[in-house]
């Protein structure tokens, strides 16, 4: 391996880069414009930062990337023309999806719709074959009518083809099959099969899942391919070369480039697996993870060192049916705007003023208030070091904008109106935390608040404390955090079996059985992407249910396999169902429903440099002191500049940090140390 | 309004405490999910709770089911009247009562809590949950057949179910004695009580923060809010008087007879009311519903129609008035049956959006598919379990003010998700045939109904089989000048010898293994006229497979062609169609084309003629070969005999002479077995009104229409195309008649259900055959007093006497009046009402003719 490793995270305006040199354990971080007509652009950019500091490319030995190609094709609805095989008789399953509309305010609204269809009813064939439930063939497939399918499909020049069948993931010849008759008469065609992207039991989310895949894949295949010349261009030719997951793992070019479907929502990935890793090397076990940009707040929760995990999401109402972390997310950021209604209720959000405008004190044509605009007023911001003094801040103009949409209306002063709008704010992403913590029987008390994103630590004290958390954490580049995170990440290659059996019914053989085939494979798939065995570990896990409830929950699979792993695997059911849901029935009956593995290949750790103190004063650290508003009372509060704080220096609120990519507020009372890691760590008592 | 004597801090505070509470009610209702026992909560989610005031109104509440909306207040408001001194910190209380409180029927059990703060009340929490089996005759406690809330489970009045925090054991085991699913049951009566308790922590909290005055301030301010909110919206509609109507099918005892939802509103500036008094009488079968339901469906509409984003409390409700009538189907006296409520409450929401779609244009809405569920007994599971198969199946939303409605969804208040076909099969004894979209069963109009789902199943073990569902007799209506959707269907072994098809509700129908179902559920209403459709969209829905061809021909107006692989539009047919449309506009507004006659003498002929002059093509037949020749020439198709009209027809109009004859024709001629479903028989032969009733029942079993619609003004009248018909039955079934009725009447009324078309006209012949015998009596007097009689007619025709046989008096012959006042005197005596007048009207026609008449003008 090279020398040096260099992650890159594209957003929709910053590309965050991240340079970690393995022989000095020297990190360092780069923040430059996205380029969204071609985002390989900005990349290159970022890797002749490197280069300039005489860096050549062949040392670089890893390169991982985060990226929203994907993302943005499906929001966009830019993806592919795409057609669908479903069984004969079956073409209501997409069409009809879940049948419900969500919770909440669409079951009042006439004219909510489901998201669009991303392939029409006319480019849906249907294939004549049928497998039971039981995995036998009820109808052979017919390969004569299916040929003739296909090619009156490919008279609609579809790009790509994804191919759902009833209980492919018990039998997945006929899909199989489908694939190759479809090679045959479309040559070039994408073809995704619902047995390799999701083989597990309900139709309608593996179906969802397959065709988001194909709709995605020529796009997602393009993209990287086209990086991948251009990097090697560059002369960057290390084979390591991967992309973010939604599972908070990574995968290489290749396999990304055929299951684009597990990369839409890994956007909030990066900062997760920076967080496992602070929780590595801090010793904090518990975590809330607390990212809040411009225009959204992701909150997720690290227990015990390990992110909770769902195996199914949503995307604008489209189902995914594959393992991602589990993320809340609500509408809540520096461009949230605020506004008094004619009933003279103040709102603050959904609404958000995004980059363009953007908040009014960016001066880009924004005239509504922002939070931005709130937390300048107050003095959180300073006016002259955002972005690290790149990008000055016009204090007149949020204050104008505070003072004509809320302050006169309401009969409020400027910094009172914008106190009351930080607070409104607040108690809504308070909310969100309870909804991923208490609300799911965690105790927020055992749990520490860990602030990123460009918003994150500005709000971190004032949350944590209202909800009476053990304290917040500000790691060291809050603003590049998930680009951080893509540094540390594995290879996880995710696999799934659905395969109804009674728990008291099934052996250890047929599990073993069900398990190994799952296991070659992902073995050698991570051979072939250059992990030699000491560095491939394998997790199984089982999903079990009480037989006919309709959720499945996941428990770790003990392996080898025993009668005696069936009975603690049984046990251990029932007690994460008495922590999950309050109650355990001993005496029902459980269904294992599907089978999951994952194959790990493990890259080597990142070691965090622990810093020693070098005897720097607080008083170094000083920039300024500025008016900062806290309470309705207007105290006179230091500003620190971060990169000058030492190892161990503590100090107590009110207090501001300022740095490159971030600010972090210490409200009065609060303690703030600085670790061996450069983490602020803060609470109300010593921390 | 005030701000509570904090204007300055309150815009702030009130958001702050709002954003608390909507987050308490959300973290109450995932205690419960969590907590929760059953599936029904855990998965359908058929659970909400809120936190009221201490007046039970509602401040906050989780909508998971808007009917809730109601439902706390009434069950809240009851545990207060019934414990008016008695009600201490740690109490809980139970209550499922329809009746004494609000719920919607048995199974929806509340848990209902106070909160106190510092030793003072300061209001409560609830929780309301449906139960998996709460007690009586069927599993699951929902009998289609209840005659009696007796029948539906066992119901508890507001009762103390823990005192200072202890659970009383006692009313446990009640409940658990009397329940399938103890363990299920009192699970989530557990799980409720945990959420209510997690809400009274949480709330006395927020009060701490903010203060008792400021707190308790800010809910009512709240409250007021939503009001306010509420009425401006109502202030900006149009003022006047608007009126819904919708049917059910049936109420599950008396099949084949539609119940009638009817509402008046009246809105003047903020102000909003609504009168349900015109809604049918209490039905026998659970199609009641309590007035707190009657509430909440007029909540959940204005919510609807003025922000679906509203924070809702009980503000919404205090903006509107409800009147519903004592002993009616929404306000049923005890011990009605309740438990099937859903259709009813779908027909309110329904007949609320068809009366203010013209005040509130923007969110018009054609009706959607209703609701329905079908359930599978009987038969052992994989898991060696006798569960049950229960599934939720939606169909198509109605075409909308901007759009078109969407396919294979859940529509107004229902919102449950469709069970995966691999988890049914894997689970029972079932396996899924076809799974798709129904072509063709989206309404037409501007804005297309969506589709309704096709499921079809084979069963696999002999097993028990139960439907509740809707709108299989009656379709969802159109609006504004767009189409019906498809009517729904069970149909047990289709295309067999033994195809049968069930009643939309019926329980317990015993399916044999290898027995074959499908259910087909309804399409939503076309909302504006189809032909104002964009014909490229029209293509859309060809090329997708939504509308076929001829329906996209005969319906939108517009000639979609296949060329090689591609279809296109042929501009030239399209624009020919749609003059041609044009031109028939008053005629065939409903894209009803094809009619027929069955009766073709001398009023039969004038109707087949003035509807081929109209554009419908006619089928028509007679007995007599001349009256067939006639009616040739004047543009008919005349057939072979009654049942080649119904094969070509989707309104056929029977004009024959007796009630026998009618009888005949409508059950004994082979007509029913051709028409499709959907089709109307108008009976324009006057009959006697049971006749039409009996009828009717017969046509409803096959899908059918049938209205009476005997017709008034006489042969001249007919000649002409202005007769007056009187029109009894279904309203649906009326407004697809209408365009044909319409080609040969000037007026043509919906005067009632079934029969009521032929009171209508003995009503009249009544009256006729009284003025006539009146006339005479006066004329004959006045011309032997020496009076110019056409002067003096003149004259009278000016005056409080006139009336219509005296303006053309001598032109009027008495030769049905005998028949006529026949009919009459049996209907009296029938009803044991004296009618002397009529009796006298009776014996004086029979002497009277056309001669005698006449001869009082010379």
């Amino acid at each position: 391996m090279g020398r040096y490793r260099l992650t890159v995270d594209t957003g929709g305006t910053f590309s965050d880069f991240v340079y970690f040199d393995e022989e000095s354990h020297d990190i360092f971080v780069a923040k430059l414009p996205s380029t969204p007509d071609d985002p390989s652009h900005a990349i290159l950019a970022g890797v002749v930062v490197l280069l300039k500091k005489g860096v050549l490319p062949s040392e670089i030995g890893y390169f991982c990337h985060g990226t929203t190609v994907g993302t943005n094709a499906l929001l966009e609805g830019k993806g592919v023309r795409t057609g669908l095989l479903v069984t004969h008789g079956f073409r209501g399953i997409y069409e009809v999806a879940e049948q419900c509309r969500p919770h909440g305010s669409a079951i009042f609204d006439i004219f909510y719709d489901r998201p669009p269809l991303l392939v029409p009813e006319s480019l849906t064939g249907e294939v004549v074959e049928r497998v039971s439930a039981a995995g036998e063939v009820l109808l052979p497939l017919d390969e004569a009518a299916l040929r003739t399918t296909v090619r009156e499909l490919a008279r609609e020049e579809p790009e790509s083809i994804a191919v759902c069948l009833l209980f492919s993931f018990l039998r997945p010849e006929h899909e199989a099959r489908a694939r190759t008759i479809i090679a045959e008469e479309m040559p070039g065609c994408a073809v995704s099969l619902s047995s390799d992207i999701a083989p597990q039991i309900r139709e309608y989310y593996r179906l969802s899942t397959t065709v988001i895949n194909a709709y995605l894949e020529p796009i997602l295949a393009r993209y990287i391919g086209n990086l991948e010349r251009r990097l090697s261009h560059a002369g960057l030719t290390t084979p390591q070369k991967s992309i973010m997951q939604s599972n908070g793992g990574m995968a290489t070019f290749a396999a990304s480039a055929k299951k684009p479907v597990a990369t839409v929502l890994s956007g909030p990935a990066g900062g997760i697996t920076a967080s496992v890793q602070t929780c590595r090397a801090t010793g904090l076990k518990n975590l809330i993870t607390f990212d809040m940009g411009g225009t959204s707040c992701d909150v997720a929760l690290i227990k015990d060192g390990e992110p909770s995990v769902q195996n199914r999401g949503t995307i604008e109402g489209r189902d995914i049916s594959l393992p991602m972390i589990d993320i809340n997310t609500v509408s809540a950021g520096g461009g949230t705007i605020a506004r008094v209604d004619r009933f003279s209720r103040l709102e603050v959000g959904p609404q958000s003023a995004g980059a363009v405008p953007g908040p009014a004190c960016y001066g880009r044509g924004g005239t509504e208030p922002t939070i931005t605009d709130c937390n300048l007023v107050l003095g959180y911001l300073g006016e002259d070091t955002f972005l690290g003094g790149k990008m000055k801040l016009n204090p007149q103009a949020a204050h104008r904008a505070i003072e004509t949409h809320v302050a006169e209306t309401l009969q409020l002063g400027v910094l009172e109106a914008a106190e009351g709008i930080v607070r409104i704010i607040n108690v809504k992403m308070q909310e969100a935390i309870k909804a991923i913590s208490t609300m799911r029987g965690h105790d927020v008390r055992d749990f520490r608040l860990l602030a990123f994103g460009g918003a994150g630590p500005l709000h971190a004290g004032a949350i944590a404390d209202e909800l009476g958390m053990a304290g917040v954490v500000v790691p060291p580049y809050p603003g590049v955090y998930s680009a951080m995170g893509l540094l540390m990440s594995d290879v996880k290659h995710d696999y799934v079996r659905s395969k109804l059996a009674g728990l008291a019914t099934v052996t250890a053989d047929e599990i073993v059985k069900v398990f190994a085939e799952m296991e070659s494979h992902a073995t050698r798939s991570l051979r072939d992407e250059g992990f030699a065995s000491g560095h491939i570990s394998i997790e199984r896990a089982l999903d079990m249910r009480y037989a006919g409830q309709g959720y499945e929950i996941t428990i770790a699979c003990e392996y080898p396999v025993s009668a005696n792993a069936i009975a603690e695997m049984r046990a251990r059911f029932d007690e994460t169902h008495r922590q999950m849901f309050g109650h355990t029935a001993p005496e029902e009956p459980v269904e294992i429903v599907s089978y999951r593995l994952r194959g790990i290949g493990r890259v080597p750790p990142v070691e965090v440099p622990k810093r020693r103190r070098e005897g720097v004063p607080l008083a170094d650290a000083l920039r300024e002191r500025r008016k900062v508003r806290f309470n309705g009372v207007t105290l006179d509060c230091p500003v620190y500049r971060r990169e000058r704080l030492d190892v161990d220096v503590t100090f107590t609120g009110p207090a501001i940090v300022d740095q490159l990519d971030a600010t972090t507020v210490i409200p009065p009372n609060h303690i703030a140390r600085v670790d061996e890691f450069k983490n602020i760590l803060i609470g109300l008592g010593p921390a | 309004m005030t701000n509570n004597g904090h204007p300055k801090l309150g815009a702030v505070d009130l958001e702050i405490i709002k954003a608390s509470l909507s987050g308490i009610v959300q973290e109450m209702q995932h205690s419960l999910f969590r907590t929760g026992f059953s599936t029904i909560v855990r998965e359908s989610q058929d659970a909400s709770c809120a936190i009221m005031d201490t007046d039970a109104d509602v401040i906050a509440q989780h909508v998971v089911l808007p009917l809730h909306m109601g439902a706390f207040p009434a069950c809240c408001g009851a545990v207060i009247a019934a414990y008016p001194d008695d009600i201490a910190e740690g109490d809980a209380f139970l209550i499922n009562h329809p009746y004494e409180g609000g719920s919607p029927h048995a199974p929806d059990v509340a848990v209902i809590t106070p909160i106190f703060f510092e030793g003072a009340r300061i209001g409560f929490c609830g929780s309301i949950a449906h139960k998996s089996d709460i007690g009586g005759p069927v599993p699951g406690s929902c009998s289609g057949q209840a005659r009696e809330t007796f029948n539906e489970g066992l119901h508890l009045p507001a009762v103390r179910y823990a005192r200072t925090g202890e659970r009383n054991v006692e009313i446990e085991r009640i409940i658990a004695v009397n329940s399938r699913t103890p363990e299920l049951v009192l699970g989530d009566i557990r799980g409720q009580l945990g959420a209510c308790r997690l809400g009274e922590g949480r709330v006395a909290g927020l009060v701490r923060t903010f203060g008792k005055d400021k707190s308790l301030a800010s809910f009512q301010r709240l409250l007021d809010l939503a009001e306010t909110q509420i009425r401006a919206a109502i202030a900006e509609w149009v003022d006047g008087r608007y009126e819904g109507e919708r049917f059910i099918d049936d109420d599950g005892i008396e099949l084949n007879k539609p119940v009638r939802i009817h509402v008046v509103v009246e809105k003047t500036g903020d102000r909003i009311g609504f009168d349900f008094s015109g809604s049918a009488d209490q039905t026998r079968g659970p199609a009641n519903v309590r007035p707190p339901l009657v509430k909440a469906a007029v909540g959940y509409a204005l919510i609807s129609l003025v922000d679906p984003l509203i924070f809702i409390n009980s503000g919404i409700m205090r903006a509107f008035d409800v009147k519903t009538r004592e002993g009616s189907v929404l306000n049923p006296r005890f011990p009605a049956p309740v438990n099937t409520y859903n259709a009813t409450v779908h027909a309110m929401v329904e007949s609320l959006f068809a009366a203010l779609s013209d005040a509130v244009p923007s969110r018009a809405r054609a009706d959607g598919c209703g609701s329905r569920s079908v359930i599978i007994g009987g038969r052992p599971t994989s898991a060696g379990k006798s569960y049950v198969q229960y599934e939720i199946v939606g169909g198509g939303a109605g075409g909308r003010a901007t759009k078109d409605g969407a396919s294979g969804t859940s529509v107004n208040q229902s919102n449950a998700k469709i069970a995966s076909i691999e988890i049914i099969e894997s689970e029972f004894p079932t396996r899924v045939r076809r799974f798709e979209l129904i072509e063709d069963s989206g309404g037409a109009g501007t804005f297309r109904g969506g589709l309704g789902i096709l499921r079809e199943y084979v069963n696999l073990v002999d097993a028990r089989f139960s439907i509740r569902s809707s709108k299989h007799a009656i379709p969802p209506l159109g609006a504004r000048g767009g189409a019906p959707g498809r009517t729904g269907d069970l149909t047990v072994n289709p295309g067999t010898r033994g195809e049968t098809h069930l009643p939309t509700r019926y329980a317990d129908y015993p399916l044999k293994a290898g027995d074959v179902f499908r259910l087909e559920t309804p399409g939503g209403g076309g909302l504006g006229n189809p032909f104002a459709r964009e014909p490229a969209k029209v293509l859309v829905d060809v090329v997708q497979g939504y509308v076929s061809p001829q329906r996209a021909a005969r319906d939108y107006g517009v000639a979609v062609v296949r060329t090689g692989r591609s279809w296109q539009i042929d501009e030239t047919a399209t624009t020919r169609l749609r003059a041609s449309a044009q031109q028939n506009e008053r005629a065939c507004p409903m894209s009803v084309n094809n009619a027929g006659v069955i009766g073709l003498g001398a009023m039969g002929f004038q109707m087949a003629r003035h509807m081929v002059n109209k554009g419908f093509a006619v089928a028509g037949f007679d007995v007599l070969p001349e009256a067939m020749t006639r009616a040739k020439e004047a543009g008919v198709t005349v057939v072979a005999d009654p049942a080649a009209v119904g094969a070509v027809a989707d309104i056929v109009i029977v004009m024959v002479a007796t009630d026998a004859q009618v009888t005949d024709v409508v059950t004994g001629s082979g007509l029913l077995d051709k028409l499709e479903r959907g089709s109307v028989i108008c009976i324009s032969s006057s009959t006697s009104p049971e006749t039409a009733r009996e009828l009717e029942g017969v046509c409803a079993t096959r899908g059918i229409g049938l209205l009476d619609t005997p017709v008034v003004l006489g042969q001249e009248a007919a000649d002409s195309g202005t007769l007056t018909v009187f029109c009894g039955g279904d309203a649906s079934a009326f407004e697809r008649a209408k365009p044909v009725l319409s080609a040969f009447g000037a007026n043509v009324m919906h005067v009632g259900p079934s029969g009521m078309g032929q009171l209508t006209k003995t009503a009249n012949n009544m009256l006729l055959w009284a003025c006539l015998v009146a006339n005479y009596e006066v004329l004959s007097l006045a011309r032997k007093m020496g009076a110019d009689v056409p002067k003096l007619i003149a004259a009278l025709e000016h005056s409080s006497g006139a009336n219509w046989s005296l303006g053309r008096w001598g032109r009027s012959t008495g030769k049905w009046a005998e028949k006529d006042m026949d009919v009459a005197l049996e209907l009296a005596q029938e009803a044991k009402v004296p009618v002397p007048l009529a009796a006298l009207v009776d014996q004086l026609m029979k002497g009277m003719t056309r001669e005698k008449m006449k001869a009082l003008l010379s």
